[in-house]
């Protein structure tokens, strides 16, 4: 059992660069303002209470309200603000503007800590009050936020870090909340698959044409798709096994660069091809930080590469079998 | 060494969520039989999605703290929703089309329009969502559209949502010149000078 436990505790602790909080920190400000961008013609229409009983904000946190009061929406930031006497749409404008304002500070990398609840909160309480419009890059969004706001910051690649001279507190830290994100991505990765494995379409193809000819993703002409639909079937398993795949072929050294330019293209396809350019890059962010900061950063100094094993001194419980080697690059060696 | 102990405890209640969340989901697909689990095995299925809707927080009563907190963290860490985007299937296209009667008596027809390309995707997310399967959530959904029509056409008296579901032809009959056809789905009528809604037949 203690056993056990120090292996989960030595999986789960791995002594790591922050290149991936770096990546995470950027990409998500990056994402966070085109984001808001993106939204900035609908934004009052969608947040709006529009002194009607059913604007989509108040039906959204009626239904929130159901669930548990805990969960943040706007209607919390009104109040106060009423009560200072600013107008709802004066309002709705001051949190786009800090919204963006945080995404561009992440990005910079300055103030990265306030920067990061500032956005993973904003955003949520935006979300959460046009929950009904809410698709899946918000969801991600959300989580790769969540992550933030929690791993040590600022990262030695900020300006924050490099004016006050700021180092790497807690390396263990660090990997600790990499491998949260790399083992919240398999859990995702394989039920997504699975759950497309278990439909009869994947296997023929049939989704992918629905999927690329029904609006708004019917960015193609369908003519040209169908001129190559001897493809579909292949494209479809490949999904399938891509997805239900990654959990098991993401770890191992080999295997890591394939399966991960597989996804990033997977992303990158459905992005470009379905006009859902948002939904692709956060994918790509999330799994670029979980999985390959190093793809950016290209730091190939001796720290990853590290010839040394990481053994923690206090594993000697492992006796005369020999522990697993943990590589910089999470990679597995017996 | 503490601190360790908690953060991996954490972490464990985190992931027994996202697990949670993800099982329940599939479990719950194989039980209404849209997969392809053979038809013994969806119904084992149904009971286990029975044993596992038991065990929700959700049984518990609304005011419970245990639900408030779990339902709370779920949302806040954004792993409410499971990932099963576009599967077992890619859902059938539904066609929201508004019938306006205005008080001249002229009648026009609107779709639901969107200003940029994410509205429309947020748009068809919410159509799919909410208008396929029969019940309140798709009139409230459909009456908060036609307002924001109602809104754009102020003379109108009485509008009307039909819900059509849009089939496209597979490749190859594509190629031979098949178009797109449209199944009724349902209707509804809306009388804006009370903002009542009137009825819905489906």
């Amino acid at each position: 059992m203690t056993t056990c436990c120090k292996r989960a505790a030595f999986f789960l602790f791995p002594k790591r660069s922050d290149e991936w909080v770096a990546l995470l920190r950027v990409g998500l400000g990056v994402e966070v303002v085109l984001y808001c961008l993106s939204e900035w013609s609908g934004w009052i229409d969608a947040l709006s209470s529009n002194s009607s009983a059913l604007s989509a904000r108040r039906v959204s946190e009626a239904l929130l309200s159901l669930e548990s009061t805990l969960i943040p929406r706007v209607d919390w930031l009104l109040k106060p603000a009423g009560h200072l006497g600013l107008r709802e749409s004066t309002l709705l404008w001051m949190v786009w503007s800090v919204l963006v304002l945080s995404g561009l500070l992440l990005t910079l990398g300055l103030f990265c800590r306030p920067a990061a609840v500032t956005a993973w909160l904003l955003h949520l309480v935006c979300l959460k009050s046009s929950d009904m419009f809410a698709y899946g890059m918000d969801n991600f969004v959300s989580i790769g936020l969540f992550y933030l706001m929690l791993s040590p910051l600022p990262d030695s690649y900020s300006i924050e870090s490099r004016i006050w001279k700021i180092r790497l507190r807690n390396a263990r830290m660090v990997g600790f909340f990499r491998r949260a994100l790399q083992l919240h991505l398999c859990i995702i990765y394989f039920f997504s698959g699975l759950a497309k494995s278990l439909g009869t379409d994947w296997w023929n193809g049939l989704n992918i044409w629905a999927a690329v000819t029904r609006p708004p993703f019917n960015v193609f002409d369908p003519i040209l798709i169908a001129h190559w639909r001897f493809l579909l079937p292949a494209v479809g398993i490949t999904i399938c096994l891509i997805e239900i795949g990654y959990p098991i072929f993401i770890w191992p050294r080999r295997t890591r660069p394939i399966w991960l330019t597989c996804v990033l293209a997977m992303h990158g396809a459905i992005g470009i091809a379905m006009g859902m350019y948002l939904f692709g890059l956060i994918m790509i962010i999330l799994n670029l930080a979980a999985f390959a900061p190093h793809w950016i950063f290209r730091q190939r100094t001796p720290s990853y590469r590290i010839a040394k094993p990481e053994i923690n001194p206090s594993l000697t419980a492992f006796g005369s079998t020999n522990p697993p080697v943990f590589y910089q690059n999470d990679q597995v060696k017996r | 060494m503490r601190s360790r102990q908690l953060w991996i405890a954490a972490l464990a209640m985190h992931l027994l969520l996202v697990l949670a969340v993800s099982c329940w989901d599939i479990v719950d697909l194989a039980a209404r039989g849209r997969t392809l689990v053979p038809s013994p095995i969806a119904s084992g299925t149904r009971n286990i999605a029975h044993i596992m809707e038991s065990m929700s927080p959700r049984q518990l009563p609304r005011s419970n703290p245990i639900r408030q907190t779990i339902i709370g963290y779920v949302h806040v860490a954004g792993i409410e929703s499971p990932y099963s985007y576009f599967a077992p299937n890619v859902p059938p296209t539904l066609q929201v089309v508004f019938e306006i009667k205005h008080r001249d008596h002229h009648v026009s027809h609107k779709v639901p329009s969107a200003r940029s390309a994410t509205d429309q995707l947020r748009l068809s997310a919410l159509i799919d969502r909410s208008v396929g399967e029969q019940g309140l959530w798709r009139e409230v959904v459909l009456q908060m559209l036609a307002s924001s029509i109602w809104k754009d056409n102020p003379d109108a008296v009485e509008i009307r949502a039909i819900v059509a579901s849009r089939t496209f032809p597979g490749p190859s009959e594509f190629l031979q010149g098949a178009q797109e056809s449209y199944d009724f789905v349902c209707s509804y009528n809306f009388k804006f000078d009370t903002a009542q809604f009137e009825n819905g037949h489906p």
